[in-house]
């Protein structure tokens, strides 16, 4: 399967030393985009803790994507289970049962009635878990979405040609016309970004919000973000963060790069601070966050990055000017998404039909 | 095979149970999986390397007319009666019967570009066949089609199916075989097995086209 050649491509840079797994990016785009019957389970944008098991439950094993001769990979179809299926709480029982003052809300699984059976997984079930032994434990947040890819594993997989990849833009997106549900793209995608909607036999995923994007207004994940982690823009736009940041400062990188999908969602790696040895002195030679472990998620050149990060920061520290700290810190948060700085509030809206 | 004129009424027709197939035994259709190079994705070819599918070896049809609507009985063995699809992984048992659009059109691939096909299609879970056409696979568009009706039941490990749908093409949409009492065209038959996560061109299917008669 051959590169998709697009005119434009628009991109996501994620940087992981700012997010604060506050999950304000995954509830901003549940309220615009998932709220529908049949979409309870699906949480287009997820923010996991590492090491973790992911969303869906082990995703890194379950395959898809490209082996390094571009060839398909077979993949695995997850259960809803594996997804988390979503809850439902006895508010019956607690609200209007007459036992305010005896029962609690607790969750159960959903289909299971009245049969408090308590769910054993959800999306980010291992949530703030992470790795290490104190005082050398250690944890961070990724966020992902559909990576709206170069190579899209998800569009090669489809029999019916339901999946393209915009000309304008190049995000990835499934004619909901076409598609039969027949979920090929959900075993391909080795990101397990596509949901299956049940009562509409579809597959859905995340749109990067494309009619946000045709009014000149960010995905909403990006605009919500308190954390200012997420910059967005055209990737050939030499004004815009994700090409400084992509191809100038070579800081950004893609998530298993390997899995041969070109992912247009790139981060920038966690640094950590370094360890305590067996004296508990400060070991300068390692930092907390294996790198044998950011290189399985991010390739061997995590290592340069975290090196230019830690130069950049240097010299902030000393006094001295920094684009690349200036960019990170965003100081100016519509720079971060530039040319997409339209404020939907102010934005005419279509009469509301009746 | 011979499609038999009887003098019943549709609903008597249309159910599996009903007395006017008592008499019909129907004939044996052999089926085989659908080739892997076929498939129409790299994805689809890869991923069932291997992996058995198109596993029921042979169905029973037997079909019937009223000079109004025609009828067929499509049984098949399938421990798993997967008629609703309960979770992300999983799918649902389905029959296809296909009709030749051009008198030429090839059985394996669906039809070709200019050549179509026409399937009667059912599915488990859907109360209503829907009508498909089809001019290679994964080109297929499926729609709903009021002069469908198929009623089904599974027993002592058994499909058991019937589809139909008025003859002289009465009410039919664009792309739809018109089927005639007194002419001979062809038959085709496909199946799908939910449990084994069964979709698309990965089914079992009849090797090629039956003669069908129906009797004037
Ligand atoms: S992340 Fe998955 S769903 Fe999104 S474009 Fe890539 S392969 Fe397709
Ligand atoms: S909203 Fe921003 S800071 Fe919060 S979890 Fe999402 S990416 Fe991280």
């Amino acid at each position: 399967m051959a590169e998709q050649q697009v005119q434009r491509q628009v991109a996501f840079v994620f940087d992981l030393n700012k997010c604060l797994g506050c999950q304000t990016c995954t509830i901003s785009c549940k309220t615009l985009w998932t709220d529908q019957p049949g979409m309870e389970y699906m949480w287009w944008n997820i923010v996991n803790t590492m090491p973790g098991r992911g969303t869906p439950r082990d995703r890194d094993q379950m395959g898809g994507g490209f082996d390094a001769g571009g060839n398909a990979r077979p993949g695995v179809l997850p259960s809803a289970a594996d997804f988390g299926e979503a809850w439902e709480f006895n508010y019956d029982e607690v609200f209007y049962g007459g036992k305010g003052q005896s029962a609690y809300l607790h969750p159960r699984r959903p289909g299971t009635n009245g049969v408090a059976e308590a769910p054993d997984w959800g999306p980010n079930w291992d949530e703030d878990q992470g790795a290490g032994e104190y005082p050398n434990s250690y944890y961070f947040y990724l966020p992902t979405i559909c990576m709206h890819c170069a190579n899209p594993a998800c569009l090669a997989a489809c029999p019916r040609q339901a999946i393209f990849k915009r000309e304008e833009d190049g995000i990835v997106l499934i004619d909901e016309e076409r598609c039969d549900g027949y979920r090929f793209c959900m075993e391909a995608c080795p990101y397990k970004r596509i949901y299956f909607n049940q009562p509409r036999s579809i597959s859905q995923k995340c749109v990067a919000c494309f009619a946000r994007l045709e009014q000149g207004v960010a995905p909403a994940c990006v605009r919500q973000c308190p954390g200012r982690v997420r910059h967005f823009g055209y990737l050939d736009d030499p004004e815009s963060d994700v090409h400084k940041l992509v191809e100038v400062w070579k800081v950004a990188l893609r998530l298993h790069p390997e899995w041969g999908t070109k992912p247009n969602v790139y981060y920038v790696p966690p640094l950590s601070p370094y360890r305590f040895d067996e004296n508990g002195d400060i070991d300068e030679a390692n930092s907390r966050i294996p790198m044998e472990y950011l290189r399985s998620l991010f390739g061997l050149e995590v290592d340069g990055v975290l090196a230019t990060l830690k130069e950049e920061m240097a010299k902030a520290r000393r006094g001295e000017r920094s684009e690349l700290m200036d960019i990170l810190i965003a100081y100016r948060w519509q720079d971060m998404f530039k040319p997409f700085v339209q404020d939907p509030g102010e934005l005419e809206r279509p009469p509301v039909k009746a | 095979m011979l499609v038999k004129r009887v003098d019943a009424k549709k609903e008597e027709l249309l159910d599996p149970a009903g007395a006017a197939w008592r008499k019909s035994r129907g004939s044996k259709v052999v089926l085989s999986p659908t080739p892997l190079d076929i498939q129409p994705t790299e994805y689809v070819r890869v991923s069932w390397r291997g992996r058995p599918y198109g596993k029921v070896p042979s169905m029973r049809v037997s079909a019937l007319h009223n000079g109004r609507d025609i009828f067929f009985r499509l049984v098949w063995e399938d421990d798993s009666a997967d008629s609703k699809i309960a979770d992300t992984n999983q799918f649902v048992d389905a029959v296809a019967v296909l009709f030749p659009i051009a008198a030429d059109a090839p059985l394996i691939g669906m039809g070709i570009k200019g050549k179509p096909v026409n399937a009667w299609f059912w599915r488990a879970d859907w109360e209503q066949p829907k009508n498909v056409a089809a001019e290679g696979m994964g080109t297929t568009q499926r729609r709903d089609d009021p002069a469908l009706a198929a009623k089904a039941r599974h027993t002592r490990g058994q499909w058991d199916v019937v589809i139909s749908r008025s003859l002289n093409g009465k009410r039919a949409p664009k792309g739809t075989a018109t089927l005639q009492a007194g002419t001979i065209s062809k038959i085709a038959f496909a199946i799908w097995q939910g449990a084994n996560q069964e979709r698309a061109g990965i089914k079992a299917f009849s090797l090629d086209w039956q003669e069908l008669q129906i009797e004037a």
